[in-house]
């Protein structure tokens, strides 16, 4: 079991959101998630706010990667606990700009160019491939 | 006491005119206000200056300089005496204050400055006593318009610049600013500063938007992007450091803050193009992670701004579309138009460089790849080879590579952007034409202080009416605000030419009489002409050519409904064709949205002059014929006259003239492969001449890539025309010679003709 408030076992994280995905999702769009769980309470995903009875990783979902704001996309809201995934609609990214380092990328459909996909700050030069999934 | 006053004579007036304009250094023609008395001061005279007192010497007239018509008084102003009899300065005196500051002297200002002069400062203290000998100066200190457009110059007679520079006349620059605003946002990516520095760099360089006039809101400041981390580096277009000069951030008080400054600022002729480059939310275009400005925001600042004459707004954003209604009826602007990358329900795409629908349209402005490299295709450009904004407009939907995206445009009065450039508005359309019926051409020259008509007189040039605003040229009253001049033609037949005048109230036709005018005809909008229904707001005048071949002249009016023919009847005006878009001219469909009307000619030599017209898919020659048009010649894309080849998307069409002398019109055509010349023959055009570039006209080295062409003339007096050639290198005089040209004259910059240092790098011809 992943515990709260670390990022380990990153890959069955990453293979809960995908299970998650919608069919038109795995055709085109670019998935990050946050390895760093939001702690129960107020959370704010894209540009709406949530209540969290406890703490979630956050996965987002860009449907039209490449696209200018605003345009559909998804948080997808994972219980490390419970393993359930709840999601939020939304229409705009987690920041605008560059992701924190503590996003990195788990998807991308065939076709997606570099250029579609939200910038990731990086933190050492280690950290900075991007990780990409298959479809369990 | 002064004794009672002798009218001056009008011809020692006009004398006496010329004199104190020669007199003037061009700083101080660009500074100082002129004007005349009507009447001879008898020696002993006196003008009480507050403290002092200024006592006349002699008979004399007078003319009083203004150095510095801005300020308060006193300030440093001059008398100047002339001799009543022969109209020479006689002699002239320093003051502080006017002779009129009690109101009990009339004074006629016959020259303004042309400029605002801000801020006020002490200008060149004294004028020479006697005038010296006008010299034109090398370079002009005001930029000044061309002289002769088209077909119009005296025969035998080199109507040069020099002489007009000598009376200031304004570029139309002074009259007819433009503006524009280009938006980023403070969450705006790299792509959307890209397209930012490409429509700035497309102002300035393609358009010659002056730099100061570009308010570019973009980031925090500086050109930057939340996908950038330190400095942006070169511009990806051809990867050079970015040009363009960032106003302020991209917040909503500053930009509420650039239209209070243009709201300050803008006058009737004037053209503002607001571009925003950016994201954009269901509820506006964004201004950070957390602000929009709504559409009904927009609305209200465009709603705050003076009337002017025409707003372009292009939104890339997403949900750009929401902005088109409200853009549409907050306007002030008297030509709106609304073009954005996507409708009010859809996400507008972007790339790894540029967003796709604004860098097409800025390609299609530009006409150039953001490389400065050749497009793949053109814009449908109109017969001078320029692209109307609905052209850019239709050409960046067809070439969108976002496949999301869905490009939209609106237009208001409907059909506008067809007849919308962002270029500046012709200096001079057709502004010249015999008023006096003298036999000679005369020039209208506007400015925002006034009207003039200029007649050469030797190596001068007389003003025959020189009018400020406010004028009633009969009922009509002169506002070069909003009054546009033009064309010029006989338009109740005869030799002598009249004006046609339009503003926002209606039309009017001006007839020289004595010193000032009479309006024979003044309509205002709504009223009928035949079936004609006039609307200025979306009516375009010319050319003016007699098209039933009556002897009169007659206008040409396109509207988004179709085009007519207004004949000149009594006090108003006759439309003795008009037909509806969708008509059949013999084989041209009519569509004045995509219809480029110009170039009348007798192209037949049967007496009645016919129009050229072209479209994307063709070009054809219009005559009238009873209450419609036929098409005696119409030829699409593809076509070889002789060895030309038709491309209208490519080929400019330059001035018509008889350059054969055989009585009928040709067209003078150029491409970047180089010239033809084409003839009517038949249902078709045959090309007696076609010059590849690097041909030699005597020793003139033909390059259309560089060569200007026009306007044409009889230079030499006689049925044949020759036709102007400028260059980086020069200019030439061609005639055509069997299946080429002559070079009759040719000469490098830096020749002087008379006084006049020839320098085609700042020249206008």
């Amino acid at each position: 079991m992943t515990s709260p408030g670390t990022s380990e076992k990153p890959d069955e994280l990453d293979e809960l959101v995908l299970l998650h995905l919608t069919e038109g999702e795995r055709q085109r769009s670019a998935v990050y998630i946050d390895s760093v769980p939001r702690p129960a309470g107020r959370a704010l995903v894209g540009r709406r706010e949530v209540q969290l009875g406890q703490p979630r990783f956050v996965a987002f979902v860009d449907q039209r990667p490449g696209a200018n704001w605003a345009h559909p996309c998804r948080y997808l809201l994972v219980d490390p606990v419970s393993r359930q995934v709840e999601a939020v609609p939304g229409d705009g990214p987690p920041v605008f700009g560059a992701l924190p380092p503590s996003w990195r990328l788990v998807w991308r459909s065939p076709g997606i160019d570099d250029w579609r996909l939200l910038p990731i700050f990086q933190q050492n030069p280690e950290q900075i491939s991007q990780k990409t999934k298959d479809i369990p | 006491m002064n004794t009672p006053l002798t009218p001056l004579r009008p011809v020692l007036s006009v004398t006496i005119k010329q004199a104190a304009l020669a007199s003037l250094t061009p700083q101080q023609a660009a500074v100082a206000r002129l004007s005349i008395g009507g009447s001879i001061f008898p020696a002993g005279h006196t003008f009480k200056l507050v403290d002092t007192v200024l006592t006349v010497k002699q008979d004399a007239a007078l003319v009083f300089v203004d150095l510095m018509p801005q300020a308060n008084w006193g300030h440093k102003c001059a008398y100047q005496f002339y001799d009543p009899a022969t109209g020479k300065l006689l002699y002239q005196q320093d003051a502080l204050f006017p002779p009129n500051l009690a109101g009990d002297i009339a004074l006629e200002v016959f020259h303004a400055p042309l400029v605002p002069i801000v801020p006020i400062r002490p200008v060149a203290p004294v004028m020479p006593v006697s005038p010296a000998v006008p010299v034109a100066p090398a370079t002009p200190v005001m930029p000044v318009m061309p002289v002769l457009p088209a077909d119009r110059a005296i025969p035998g007679q080199g109507l040069t610049r020099a002489l007009v520079s000598d009376v200031q006349v304004p570029a139309s620059e002074v009259v007819e600013q433009r503006y524009a605003i280009l938006w980023t946002s403070q969450i705006s990516d790299l792509r959307h500063v890209e397209d930012l520095e490409f429509m700035w760099r497309t102002l300035v360089n393609v358009y010659g938007f002056a730099s100061a006039n570009i308010y570019v809101l973009c980031y925090n400041g500086t050109i930057g992007a939340v996908d950038v981390s330190g400095a942006v580096g070169n511009w990806a277009g051809n990867n050079t450091p970015y040009e363009m000069s960032v106003y302020s951030s991209a917040t909503t008080a500053n930009l509420q803050a650039v239209f209070n400054t243009l709201g300050g600022k803008l006058k009737p002729k004037d053209l503002v193009l607001i571009h925003t480059n950016n994201h954009g939310s269901t509820t506006g275009l964004c201004v950070d992670s957390s602000t929009v400005i709504t559409p009904a925001q927009f609305g209200t600042m465009l709603k705050g701004l003076p009337a002017y004459r025409t707003l372009v707004v292009t939104m890339e954003q997403c949900f750009s579309g929401a902005f088109q209604n409200p853009t549409l009826t907050n306007s002030t602007a008297a030509n709106t138009v609304f073009a954005s990358a996507v409708d009010a329900n859809t996400s507008s795409d972007g790339a790894a460089h540029f967003d796709p629908w604004a860098l097409a349209l800025i390609e299609a402005l530009s006409g150039a790849t953001a490389a400065w490299g050749a497009l793949p295709s053109k814009p449908n450009p109109n017969l001078d080879g320029l692209v109307a904004i609905k052209a850019a407009c239709d050409w960046a939907k067809a070439n969108d590579t976002g496949s999301d995206d869905d490009p939209q445009y609106a237009d208001q009065p409907a059909g506008c952007g067809s007849r919308i450039y962002l270029g500046l508005s012709p200096a001079l359309p057709d502004q010249d034409g015999d008023v006096n019926a003298d036999g000679c051409t005369e020039l209208v020259v506007t400015s925002p202080w006034g009207l003039g008509i200029l007649e050469q007189l030797g190596a001068k040039l007389l003003g025959l009416v020189v009018t400020p605003n406010g004028t009633r040229f009969g009922g009509w009253l002169l506002n070069t605000a909003d009054n546009l001049i033009g064309p010029l033609a006989n338009f109740s037949g005869g030799s002598q030419a009249e004006i046609f005048i339009s503003s926002p109230w209606g039309i009017g036709i001006l007839k020289l009489s004595g010193a000032t005018m009479t309006c024979p005809m003044l309509q205002p909008n709504g009223t009928r002409f035949g079936g004609w229904l006039l609307d200025t707001t979306n009516n375009a005048f010319g050319p003016a050519a007699d098209y039933d071949g009556d002897g009169a002249d007659e206008v040409l009016v396109v509207s988004p409904w179709g085009i007519g023919i207004l004949k000149l009847s009594g006090s108003t005006m006759s439309a003795p064709m008009m037909q509806p878009n969708g008509t059949r001219f013999g084989g041209w469909l009519l569509d004045t949205s995509n219809n480029n009307f110009g170039r009348a000619g007798d192209y037949d030599g049967d007496g009645k002059d016919e129009i050229l017209v072209s479209s994307p898919w063709g070009i054809g020659i219009l005559q009238m014929s009873g209450s419609s048009m036929v098409s005696p010649m119409l030829q699409p894309n593809g076509t070889r006259f002789g060895g030309w080849l038709l491309d209208t998307y490519n080929n400019i069409f330059g001035p018509s003239a008889d350059y054969d002398g055989d009585g009928s019109a040709e067209i003078f055509i150029t491409s970047a492969w180089g010239i033809g010349v084409l003839k009517l023959s038949g249902g078709t055009l045959v090309s007696p001449v076609m010059a590849q570039n690097g041909t030699r006209f005597g020793g003139w080295l033909l390059n259309t890539a560089d060569n200007h062409f026009g306007p044409s003339a009889s230079y030499e007096g006689g049925p044949v025309a020759e036709i102007l050639i400028t260059s980086p290198w020069g200019i030439g005089i061609m005639r055509m010679a069997g299946g080429t040209f002559d070079a009759m004259m040719m000469q490098p910059n830096g020749t002087r003709f008379g006084g006049w240092l020839l320098n085609t790098a700042d020249n206008q011809f």
